[in-house]
């Protein structure tokens, strides 16, 4: 009897640590991340030039004024020798662009002669139809030539500037090679905080222009407008109170329901502005967040200074909080 | 010792959740009636809200196609009474005939009372509420679908891509802002990072990104969530298309 009793005391036992411990180890489903925040403060975006659309190789020697100088000499006299050239493309291009503004201005005009001739609105449909399928072969050949034109001038830049920025194809695979260093480090984070499931809940907040930010007044009424103080101070009578007013209380009930329908068709308004003043976050409580944890995560990996990644860390809290 | 091993249990399941996401507003658009959406006079063509061009013509169509049903319905009603004595398997596809005819033939009743309403209105246009009918089919056609998904891919959470993407480009990013300073001379000075300078930066960055890479940027789950979007537009593509208004689902907007 007590080794039965022993034995299933030391059975409770062991359920209950294991139980407890599913509760302590188990994943939380959800977390958020500002994946683009991750995205241009990954280290290797510090060699990204945003006139040229392209990286610098990393190689180059950038505080050496000497060397530098040269670079760029030899970059303007590839330039000038190239230049005649990307002119000629270039002009091509538009004669190429303008052939296709008059075709479908052309149907526009088409449209206009047919609609003055006294004929069906379905023939005018019809002959509308013949032409722009007559005309479209044409304007799918002129936009192939277009874009072969284009690849020829990215080309020749790109062997202009060789020298300093990758080209627009080694760009794309270095962007790749970037994205996938990303994911690869959110999967990890997310692994070691046994996280279900990582969502951007940055993506749908409105985001209003920094004109719009600055100058909303002061007392701007975010949550309540005309509709909504009418709706609020309507005379409805006390409920389980017998009156004359009873008899009006379903109507005046129905003007309130159309009077929200309305109210609540403006919502979107109300939301936009207040999403400048406040940005929405998916969990209000509960969730977690892996911004930081994975742009630490990435510093760290490119051995960056520890009081940078502070002051990084720092920089992404107030931008993020602002 | 039970309550604790089914505890123990249920925690380790909730835990597994499989959780999947699918864009619904793509699945929308992905419905048969939905392909036949005039986004001019926002109505649905080949469904009682459709415009009308010649009442006479309509009518004689109508005409033709109660014919036409009213001949096919008999036939199958016949044939439903011989196939009792054979395989379940005949039986069901004779009453999902059956059920279409009769949906064809609803859409003709309705049709006609619309066309008279059009007539005495002097109008070629139905109101827009005939739309919400069609609108309430394709929306239980989805939940129907979705429900589909979640049974035959064994998903415990379901969650709507549409409701976390964006609903509009990001503003034009201010190229003065990013061409003025790198961020490698933010990195190399660090206090900096701390300035308006940095939040004007990386606002401007990312939304240049956001507009340079919007499939990376703009899809909002980045990791644990399966897609099941084209899964989901292949079911609700092989749908029965609405033409009818239910009544008992008729909405009206005022």
């Amino acid at each position: 009897m007590k080794r039965k009793l022993k034995s299933k005391i030391l059975l409770l036992t062991i359920l209950l640590i294991i139980g407890s411990a599913s509760l302590v180890c188990g994943e939380s489903l959800f977390a958020t991340i500002d994946y683009r925040t991750c995205l241009v403060l990954h280290p290797e975006m510090k060699d990204f030039d945003f006139v040229s659309h392209r990286f610098t190789r990393p190689q180059l020697k950038r505080n050496e004024i000497k060397v530098m100088e040269a670079v760029y000499e030899r970059m303007t006299a590839q330039q000038k020798v190239l230049a005649p050239k990307i002119d000629a493309l270039l002009a091509k291009q538009s004669k190429i662009q303008e052939t296709i503004s008059k075709t479908r201005l052309n149907w526009t005009l088409e449209g206009t002669k047919l609609a003055q001739l006294k004929i069906s609105k379905d023939e005018i449909a019809k002959r509308l139809d013949e032409t722009q399928t007559r005309d479209q072969k044409k304007l799918d050949k002129l936009q192939d030539e277009f874009s072969e034109i284009d690849k020829e001038i990215v080309n020749l830049q790109d062997s202009i500037w060789k020298e300093v920025f990758l080209s627009r194809a080694e760009t794309v695979e270095k962007l790749e090679i970037i994205v996938a260093e990303l994911d690869a480090t959110i999967k990890e984070i997310a692994g070691q905080l046994k996280v279900a499931c990582v969502i951007d809940d940055t993506l749908s907040a409105p985001e209003a222009p920094t004109e719009v930010q600055q100058n909303i007044p002061e007392n701007t009424p975010l949550w309540s407008n005309t509709a909504y103080q009418i709706i609020l101070k309507s005379p409805l009578p006390e409920p389980n109170t017998f009156t004359i007013a009873n008899h009006w209380a379903p109507s005046l009930m129905k003007t309130i329901e159309n009077l929200s329908f309305q109210h609540l068709a403006h919502r979107k308004d109300v939301g936009s502005l207040a999403a400048t003043v406040r940005p929405a976050k998916l969990f209000i409580a509960g969730g977690q967040d892996i911004t930081e944890q994975v742009c630490r995560a990435l510093f760290e990996k490119y051995k960056f200074n520890s009081y940078l990644i502070d002051s990084l860390i720092k920089g992404i809290k107030m931008f993020r909080e602002r | 010792m039970l309550l604790f091993l089914f505890f123990y249990l249920a925690t380790g399941l909730l835990f597994a959740s499989e959780i999947g996401y699918l864009d619904s507003r793509a699945c929308m658009l992905s419905h048969p009636a939905f392909q036949k959406f005039d986004w001019e006079t926002r109505r649905f063509f080949d469904t009682i809200s459709a415009p009308v061009k010649d009442f006479a013509e309509e009518s004689a169509r109508l005409n033709k196609l109660e014919e036409t049903a009213t001949a096919e319905l008999k036939g199958i009603e016949k044939q439903i009474g011989k196939a009792f004595s054979d395989k379940d398997g005949q039986n069901a596809s004779l009453w999902k005939s059956r059920s279409q005819l009769v949906n064809e033939i609803e859409y003709i009743k309705q049709r006609r009372l619309v066309l008279k309403t059009l007539q005495e209105n002097e109008s070629m246009l139905p109101d827009q509420a005939m739309v919400w009918c069609t609108l309430e089919g394709i929306e239980k056609d989805l939940a129907n679908v979705f429900s589909q998904i979640r049974q035959q891919h064994k998903v415990d959470i379901l969650m709507d891509a549409a409701a976390l993407t964006p609903i509009q480009h990001p503003s034009e990013p201010q190229m003065h802002v990013l061409c003025d300073k790198r961020l490698e001379s933010f990195l190399e000075d660090p206090k900096s990072i701390e300035s308006d300078d940095f939040a004007a930066w990386l606002a401007n960055s990312r939304h240049y990104w956001q507009r340079k890479l919007p499939g990376v940027c703009n899809n909002p789950f980045k990791y644990g969530a399966k897609d099941y979007t084209d899964a989901a537009c292949a079911l609700i593509k092989s749908t029965s298309e609405i033409k009818t208004a239910d009544r008992g689902e008729e909405k009206i907007e005022k």
